[in-house]
C-alpha cells in the first residue's frame, strides 16, 4: 500500500502550540456551571447596615407579605437579621444564602475570589456554585465550613460556645473547628456534622429528611464518613494526575492515580485510572513490574472493552520486555482468544517467541 | 490518514495506547468534563492540524481554523449521534469550516481588504517527498489559489487525503454527484497543470 501523499503536506506541531491552541480553546468555551441554585424562599426583617465594601447582593423574597421583591445592594460587612421571617439572598456569583427566622449572619467577606460569612445565631441554607477561583466560607462560633460547591445548612446557637450543625444537602463540605485544632471533616451529602455547646466533642448523625432536588453536575462525591481528616475525592485526583501528566511530570501524574485506587477503589474513574497508571509505568517510569500490576488490576475491574483490549496487548508487550516468556504466552492466549480479529491481534502473535 | 478520515458505523477500538474510546471521551466531555474535552482536542489536534493545513496552507489561518472547528465540535456534541465516529465528524468541522473560511478571504480579496497570496509550493510540499509525488502536490498546490472554493477543497480531499467521493461528499456536505462534477473540473487543469 503506498504513502498517502498528505504524509507530505505536513505543518510543524509541537506540544507548545497544541498546549496553546487548547488553552485558547478552553478559554472560549462556555463555562459550564457545577451547581445550580435552585431555592428562593423568605422572608423579611433585613437590618442591613454597611461599613463600606464591594460586592453587590440580588435580594429576592419569595415568602411572606412584609418580603420586598426589589433589588437591592448589601454592602460587603453587612449584618443580615431575621426575626419571624425568613431572608433569601442571591450573590453576585449565583449563589443562594437563606437565612432562616431569628437568625443573624455577618458578611465578613464579599470578594469575588472569597466570601465569608459569620452565623451569630439561627440558621444558614446555602446553594454555593462551584467555582475554582472562589472560596466560600461560613463560620458559625470557633467552627468554619469551607465550601466545595454545595448544598448544606448551619446551624447555630447563640453564645460564645454555641451548639454548631451542619447538614449537607448536595456536595462536600469542609469542617473545621478550633476545639480540634488540625482536624478538617468532610462532610458530603446526606451527612450531618454536630458541635454540642461548650466543650463536646462533635458527633456524626443522619442528615434531616431533604426533598430531593436535581443537580447540573448530578454527580456529588460518595458520602464518607463524617468527621474523618479531608481527603481528594476521586475527581480531584483524576484531575490532578491529569495536570501533572500535561505538565510533564509523569511520576506526579502516576502518584495521583496511585492514591485514587488507595482512596476510592470503587469510584467510576478508578478503572481508567488503573489503566493509565499501567500506561504512565510502562512509557514513561521504566517500572514494568509496577505496569503489569496496574494492567492486571485494570482488567480485573471490568474496564471498559477498548480499553480491556489495549490493556491486554500491553500486557503481552510488557511481559515480553521483562523476558518473561510464559506469562507473555499466557497474555498472548487471553488476548488473542477474547480479540481473535483485534487491532493488536498481529502484533500480539509475533511477541513471546515461539510456542 | 485515510482510514482516520473514514466514518464507521461501527464503534472502532482504540489505537495501542491511546486511552479511552471517542465514545468515552465524547460521551464524558457531553457531562461537562473538562479532562475529556481536553482528551479529545489532544487526541485529534495533529490530524485537525494537519488536515487544516493541507485545505489552507498557512500557519496563522490553520490555527484559527482549528481552534474554531474545535469549539463547534465541543459545542454541538449533543449532535454526534455516534459517538465514536468523532474523528470523522471533526474532519467534516474542519473542512465545511476551512470553506467558510476560503470563501470569506475570496471575498475579502475581491473587495479589496485583503491581498491575494499565492501559496509557497516549496515550503508547503515536503522535500523528503518521491519525485512523482512531489510532481503532483506542487501542481495540486499551485493550482488551488486558481479553482473554486468546492473545487479546490475536492481536490485536496481526492488528491492529498486520497479519499473517495462518496467520502468527500460526506466531508463537504454534498451530493457525490456534485463533488464529481467539482473533481472534474479541477482534476482537467491539474492534468493541464502536470501535463502542459
Amino acid at each position: 500500500m503506498s504513502t498517502p501523499p498528505n504524509r507530505y503536506v505536513q505543518p510543524e506541531v509541537g506540544e507548545a502550540r497544541v498546549d496553546r491552541l487548547w488553552q485558547n480553546v478552553s478559554q472560549r468555551l462556555e463555562p459550564r456551571p457545577s451547581r445550580v441554585w435552585r431555592w428562593v424562599m423568605l422572608g423579611t426583617a433585613l437590618s442591613a447596615a454597611a461599613a463600606g465594601g464591594v460586592f453587590w447582593l440580588k435580594l429576592t423574597s419569595s415568602m411572606g407579605p412584609s418580603s420586598g421583591s426589589a433589588e437591592r445592594a448589601v454592602l460587603a460587612e453587612a449584618k443580615l437579621e431575621t426575626k419571624s421571617d425568613e431572608l433569601s439572598v442571591t450573590l453576585g456569583d449565583g449563589s443562594s444564602v437563606k437565612l432562616a427566622s431569628q437568625s443573624e449572619v455577618q458578611v465578613q467577606s464579599g470578594q469575588a475570589s472569597s466570601i465569608s460569612l459569620q452565623l451569630s445565631r439561627g440558621a444558614l441554607w446555602c446553594d454555593v456554585t462551584h467555582r475554582e477561583e472562589r472560596k466560600f466560607r461560613v463560620v458559625a462560633g470557633d467552627v468554619e465550613v469551607r465550601v466545595v460547591g454545595t448544598q448544606f445548612s448551619v446551624k447555630s446557637s447563640a453564645g460564645p460556645s454555641p451548639r454548631v450543625e451542619v447538614s449537607v444537602t448536595r456536595g462536600v463540605v469542609e469542617v473545621v473547628s478550633a476545639r480540634r485544632p488540625g482536624i478538617v471533616a468532610r462532610v458530603a451529602a446526606g451527612q450531618s456534622w454536630i458541635q454540642d455547646g461548650e466543650s463536646a466533642a462533635p458527633k456524626p448523625e443522619p442528615a434531616p429528611e431533604v426533598a430531593p432536588q436535581s443537580s447540573e453536575s448530578g454527580k456529588p462525591d460518595a458520602p464518607l464518613p463524617s468527621a474523618q481528616p479531608v481527603l481528594p475525592s476521586g475527581r480531584e485526583l483524576f484531575e490532578k494526575a491529569g495536570e501533572s501528566r500535561r505538565a510533564g511530570d509523569a511520576a506526579g501524574a502516576a502518584h495521583a492515580y496511585e492514591e485514587l485506587l488507595r482512596l476510592h477503589p470503587g469510584d467510576g474513574r478508578a478503572s481508567l485510572a488503573a489503566f493509565e497508571l499501567g500506561r504512565l509505568r510502562m512509557d514513561r517510569l521504566g517500572d514494568l513490574s509496577g505496569a503489569i500490576s496496574a494492567l492486571e488490576r485494570a482488567v480485573a475491574m471490568n474496564i471498559g472493552p477498548s480499553f480491556r483490549e489495549d490493556a491486554l496487548a500491553r500486557l503481552v508487550s510488557v511481559y515480553a520486555s521483562q523476558g518473561n516468556l510464559a506469562a507473555c504466552r499466557r497474555a498472548r492466549d487471553r488476548y488473542s482468544s477474547s480479540y481473535p480479529a483485534g487491532v493488536h491481534a498481529a502484533a500480539v502473535a509475533t511477541r513471546c517467541g515461539s510456542h | 490518514m485515510k482510514e482516520l478520515l473514514s466514518h464507521s458505523p461501527q464503534p472502532q477500538p482504540t489505537r495501542s495506547g491511546a486511552g479511552p474510546s471517542d465514545a468515552a471521551l465524547v460521551l464524558a466531555a457531553r457531562a461537562g468534563e473538562e479532562w475529556a474535552r481536553e482528551a479529545l482536542f489532544r487526541r485529534y489536534a495533529r490530524l485537525a492540524l494537519g488536515l487544516a493545513y493541507r485545505i489552507l496552507p498557512r500557519d496563522a489561518d490553520v490555527d484559527d481554523l482549528v481552534q474554531d472547528s474545535f469549539l463547534a465540535a465541543f459545542e454541538r456534541l449533543d449532535r454526534l449521534s455516534n459517538p465514536q465516529a468523532f474523528q470523522a465528524w471533526l474532519s467534516s468541522i474542519v473542512v465545511r469550516t476551512a470553506g467558510k473560511r476560503l470563501r470569506r478571504r475570496r471575498l475579502q480579496v475581491r473587495l479589496g481588504l485583503l491581498r491575494s497570496e499565492p501559496i509557497d509550493v516549496d515550503q508547503v510540499v515536503s522535500r523528503s517527498a518521491p519525485p512523482d509525488v512531489a510532481v503532483e502536490l506542487r501542481a495540486v498546490y499551485g493550482l488551488l489559489e486558481k479553482l473554486s472554493v468546492e473545487e479546490r477543497i475536492a481536490l485536496v480531499l481526492r488528491r492529498v487525503e486520497r479519499l473517495e467521493i462518496p467520502e468527500i461528499a460526506e466531508q463537504m456536505g454534498l451530493s457525490s454527484s456534485t463533488v464529481k462534477r467539482r473533481l472534474n473540473a479541477a482534476e482537467a487543469r491539474l492534468e493541464r497543470a502536470i501535463e502542459p
